[in-house]
């Protein structure tokens, strides 16, 4: 079996693998084959535990159609450092609190994996992600897309993002007037 | 690394793309909900998406200075929430609103309305206003309506807040952590919310509350579910009874209360206590400590005896500095050692300005029976440690017979030692003393300041900081002294034996002349 390793695999993490055969071989829309620790996948992604669970892996790579070799390459990488990465203080913080915001910040690490992806490879992976059911890290992707909004002009998030304004000037108009509140200069 | 995040990638539109629920999670990443709101004009897709959003905040951090702009940024928030009520598919996750300045009781009540019927999770509401602005000509006084799903609440408003009468129906269900900061409430409203309407409150904080309630403001607290209680500046002038019967609570403080009394049937779990009022513990069935400052209380009650009884650790501390205020409160104290028959207590913990030394004297001559603390006028067999902190105040050892026997650590800051004194006392009448600490001492003898000169067979930790004067030189005679720590500078002439220090002589001359020396361990 042919494994096309994700970047931030080392050999011996493929060794020890093979020798527990505590993995899980994915398969990538374009058909490549991607390894991820068992327990990694079934703590971080609802639908992998799920057919983890459900004993609906295949031993020949789970196809997972709507993923693309690029993004389920990153998926597999957040994975891998997600296990060997020590959670924060934050992330075990006491479940009792006061209007503390229920998104804990990205981690150092999470911040430079998607710093480096590209805007497509960031998008591809919100929805794997997301496809995945795979929460922190759709959050962790939406916060760096939020972070591409903060501050902008409707304008400039179009340009960012590519959205075409499909109103006419009629109805950006009645909107406006419509969300004053939110149209307001500060 | 080079990342493309600012250039569109390859022309095409991902985000569109992007089912509701990711939108959703993108736009509550924004700061204020306003900034959220405004994606509605991207394009026809984004019409109404931001009615999706979980989260709604809305933050004025700084009190514009017309009141019409503040009033602008109200109806801004009304306006969203009617807004959003209106158009939104969804229950509302969290709604935070914090302005600095007043707001009308309507415009609270709007709020509130709100999140009873919309808010499925944690809510925050803050107008934080100053005691010298007037903000609005009308009653301050809102209700809280029954809001069933809400699991945390904090309310910072500055006002009376009403809670549900008994008629009412309905619970706060969800309802695990409630916080009150700044407000009147009456303590029967609020005891029999608290008592029966809140099945699976954990967590309950009181800060800057005022419980009213006529003829007697007292506030009931029974619940089974109830696992922290805080209780913060409580000022009360007609001897609020509170009680609490919570048989889970697991922690339980209380600061900078004044005119409170507390009783307590079960808890059985209880690990810490801090009580900075005169509080009366009834009947808590374990207590490891328990703190009972006597600042500025108006209490002391009958029920001292029983109190003590199972409390191993006593401490009465009194911050502040005008020493007029200091009398009454040396009285109660006094009152409350006379009244106390406890068998052993670990720690009596006295802590304020004297106004006088003879009251000193007093706590620690009634300290030498029933306490292993001492009275260290004349000597005690029992104490183990002592720590006077004077306050500027004469430390003066009496002559009389007796000794420390069971002294282990003598800790004094902030005073004047008569050096004899306490150099008769080290060398002849503390036979196990182990460790001295002397901080901020001044050493006179005679009326004039003066050396000191430390022997003593039995020391072995010395330390000496801040401010020190000495007149004449400091020597220190302990052969069994290992450790030793000089913060402060020391005369040249300073002498040392100390075989188990160092062997090297040299080393210690660098240490007495040296200024602020960290740890010196031989």
């Amino acid at each position: 079996m042919e494994v096309d390793k994700g970047k931030g695999e080392a050999e011996e993490t493929r060794k020890v693998a093979e020798a527990d055969r505590d993995t899980v071989t994915l398969k990538s829309s374009d058909g490549k084959l991607f390894e991820v620790s068992k327990e990694a996948a079934a703590r971080l992604s609802t639908v992998l535990a799920g057919m983890i669970a459900g004993g609906s892996i295949d031993d020949n790579g789970t196809d997972l159609k709507q993923i693309g070799s690029e993004a389920l390459e990153n998926v597999v990488d957040y994975c891998n450092k997600h296990a060997n990465s020590i959670p924060s203080a934050a992330l075990i913080s006491s479940s009792i609190s006061f209007n503390t915001a229920p998104f804990k910040e990205p981690e150092e690490w999470e911040r430079k994996f998607v710093d480096r992806l590209s805007h497509d490879a960031l998008f591809d992976l919100v929805e794997a992600a997301n496809f995945l059911g795979m929460e922190r890290l759709l959050d962790v992707t939406c916060h760096k897309i939020s972070e591409m909004m903060k501050g902008k002009s409707p304008d400039q998030i179009r340009e960012v993002f590519n959205i075409k304004n499909d109103y006419t000037k009629e109805e950006l108009e009645e909107i406006r007037q419509e969300l004053a509140w939110a149209f307001y200069d500060d | 690394m080079a990342t493309n995040l600012d250039a569109g990638g390859d022309g095409s539109d991902h985000i569109t793309d992007l089912p509701d629920d990711v939108l959703h999670i993108i736009l509550a990443h924004l700061p204020t909900t306003a900034e959220a709101t405004r994606t509605s004009i991207l394009s026809r897709r984004w019409h109404r998406v931001w009615t999706g959003i979980p989260a709604l905040s809305f933050r004025y951090d700084e009190a514009p200075a017309s009141s019409s702009t503040q009033k602008d940024q109200l109806d801004r928030i009304d306006a969203a929430l009617s807004g959003h009520a209106a158009t939104a598919t969804v229950d509302v996750e969290r709604l935070k609103i914090d302005v600095s300045y007043g707001v009308p009781d309507a415009r609270v009540a709007r709020w509130l309305l709100f999140a009873s019927r919309r808010l499925n999770g944690e809510l925050r509401l803050a107008s934080e206003t100053w005691w010298w602005e007037s903000w609005e000509d009308e009653a301050k006084e809102v209700a809280i309506p029954l809001c069933e799903r809400v699991t945390s609440m904090s309310l910072c408003l500055d006002r009376t807040l009403q809670f549900p009468l008994h008629s009412a129906t309905g619970a706060f269900t969800a309802l695990v952590a409630l916080e009150l900061t700044k407000g009147f409430v009456d303590g029967g409203e609020l005891g029999s919310t608290l008592s029966s309407r809140c099945p699976n409150l954990k967590k309950l904080s009181l800060d800057r509350v005022t419980v009213v309630a006529l003829p007697r403001a007292d506030l009931c607290i029974h619940s089974g579910s109830l696992e922290q209680l805080e209780i913060i500046a409580i000022v009360s002038h007609d001897d609020v009874v509170l009680q609490v019967d919570t048989p889970e609570l697991l922690s339980f403080s209380m600061d900078s209360c004044i005119g409170i009394v507390l009783m307590t049937r079960t808890a059985t779990a209880l690990k810490r206590v801090a009580t900075d009022a005169v509080a009366i513990m009834r009947r808590f069935d374990t207590i490891h400590e328990l703190n009972l400052a006597v600042a500025r209380t108006s209490i002391l009650a009958r029920r001292w005896r029983r109190v003590w009884a199972a409390v191993p650790e006593l401490s009465f501390r009194y911050y502040g500095h005008e020493s007029w205020r200091t009398a009454p409160v040396c009285l109660r104290v006094n009152q409350a050692l006379a009244a106390c028959s406890v068998p052993t207590v670990h720690r009596l913990h006295i802590a304020m300005p004297l106004p006088r030394s003879s009251r000193c004297s007093f706590w620690l001559h009634q300290a030498s029976s029933p306490f292993p603390w001492t009275q260290a006028f004349s000597g005690d067999e029992s104490a183990t440690a002592i720590y006077f902190d004077l306050y500027g105040y004469i430390l003066r050892f009496e002559q009389a017979a007796g000794t420390f026997t069971a002294l282990s650590t003598l800790r004094i800051r902030h005073g004047n030692v008569d050096s004899r004194e306490l150099e008769d006392v080290l060398s002849s009448r503390c036979p196990g003393l182990k460790e001295l600490v002397l901080g901020d001492v001044i050493f006179i003898h005679g009326g004039a300041s003066s050396g000191l000169s430390i022997r003593s067979d039995s020391l072995e930790h010395l330390e000496i900081f801040g401010y020190m004067e000495f007149h004449g030189r400091l020597e220190v005679n302990a052969p069994k002294l290992r450790f030793f720590s000089p913060r402060c500078r020391l005369n040249d002439d300073a002498r040392i034996v100390a075989p188990m220090l160092s062997e090297a002589s040299d080393a210690i001359s660098d240490v007495w002349t040296s200024i602020q020396t960290p740890r010196w361990r031989r």
